[in-house]
């Protein structure tokens, strides 16, 4: 086969895989040959958007897919998140509330598909980046403990100060009567996002002058940031590095009070 | 290494009765996300497997949707037995060299991570209506 021969079947291959149908009024569904591991191909609109601006739109169907195997968190945020705003910057698409779009500029749709191609395939490959979607029990495990260890009736789960805090911005995870005046505060504590919450929950008590004493029970605190914490071992009373292991110690320590089982 | 189903296996969890929680109509009621609408809902079939089923449809597009099957396996590793898709794509399975634009379902198979899609023109609106409804047949 020649040179002249491989080119055009090159450009008649691809030149074939590239439909574009109406589909309505100022509407037309833009079929092409690029597909996912699935075996689904993109979904590419070419429509007017809100400005009456022709624009090549996926309608949100990117960031849909990539939530079957991740929480919409997760994209907003660290190496995920990083991938997708370089690529939306590098193709100059915009995220319009989860809505992948490609303004078409100065009549060159060609760049635009082209375009809006590259930044899709490369946002749909974040998926790669994903750790195993481990449903972790560690809360069940945390609540089933202290179901079964503590007086139920000394127990408030998800607990709030009404008079401090109508809102319930500042919560316990479980607050333990006991017979001084100052309950346990007690923390699961998964990852380092809840770290800090309790963290920030926990000075704010302080401030108000709520009695209290802290306990932190991590999933693994092998795992949680330094300084995370560092900053939660200041306002915390007592720590217990993971559930598993403690059982017996953590029992002990809030059956200290008279008034738990 | 991932869990691998074979196509008995898979036939044995699709057939599985998969009995519905008193008020699983409330729990599956999509929530608004960015760009689409989702809810997921976990139970336990009548073998004592546990699966997930998983709903998703865009905001600006009613035919662009997903309803998903997925047996979540002791290992906390997840499988997607089906998933149903509305007609807002093409599809190719790559073995068989088809392509086609429809509703369609993506069947999992014994051959590792390769699922065929089987396109559903005559039973595209019953499919839809079962996407989106999710009938108490599951």
């Amino acid at each position: 086969m020649n040179y002249e021969e491989i080119v055009k079947q090159f450009k008649s291959k691809v030149c074939e895989q590239l439909r574009v149908v109406e589909e309505g009024e100022n509407r037309f569904r833009v079929f092409t040959p690029f597909i996912f591991e699935d075996g689904d191909h993109l979904g590419i609109v070419l429509k007017k958007d809100r400005s009456g601006s022709w624009a090549l739109s996926d309608e949100g169907n990117i960031y849909m897919r990539l939530t079957y195997d991740l929480d919409e968190k997760d994209l907003r945020s660290g190496t995920r998140q990083k991938v997708i705003s370089n690529a939306l910057s590098t193709f100059s698409v915009e995220d319009r509330d989860g809505e992948l779009v490609a303004p078409i500029k100065e009549n060159r749709y060609g760049d635009a598909l082209y375009d809006f191609v590259q930044a899709s395939l490369r946002i749909a490959d974040v998926t790669y980046l994903n750790r195993e979607r481990v449903k972790s029990t560690f809360m069940e495990d945390f609540r089933s403990f202290l179901e079964a260890n503590i007086n139920p009736k000394r127990l408030h789960f998800d607990w709030s100060d009404r008079q401090h805090d109508p809102e319930g911005l500042y919560s316990v995870d479980c607050k333990i009567d006991t017979s001084s005046e100052a309950p346990f505060f007690v923390y699961a504590l998964p990852s380092d996002d809840k770290v800090k919450d309790s963290t920030i929950a926990l000075l704010q008590f302080e401030k108000w002058g709520i009695p209290h004493r802290g306990v932190g029970v991590f999933e693994s605190q092998e795992d949680i940031n330094r300084k995370s914490l560092a900053r939660f071992s200041d306002v915390c009373d007592k720590q217990f590095s993971n559930l598993a292991t403690n059982k017996d110690r953590l029992a002990r320590y809030l059956g200290s009070e008279s008034l738990v089982q | 290494m991932g869990v691998i189903l074979t196509d008995a296996e898979i036939k044995t969890l699709i057939e599985e009765p998969k009995p519905l929680p008193s008020g699983y109509l409330s729990k599956l009621v999509l929530k608004n996300k960015s760009g689409h609408r989702e809810r997921e809902l976990e139970l336990v079939g009548s073998q004592g497997s546990t699966f997930r089923i998983i709903l998703r449809q865009s905001l600006h597009n009613v035919l662009d949707f997903s309803a998903i099957l997925t047996f979540v396996h002791p290992t906390s590793q997840t499988i997607r037995l089906r998933r149903y898709n509305g007609k807002s794509h093409e599809h190719t399975n790559k073995l068989e060299r088809q392509t086609f634009y429809d509703f369609h379902i993506h069947l999992a198979t014994g051959v590792i991570s390769y699922q065929v899609s089987v396109k559903t023109p005559m039973l595209k609106s019953r499919i839809a209506m079962q996407a989106c409804k999710m009938q108490s047949t599951v």
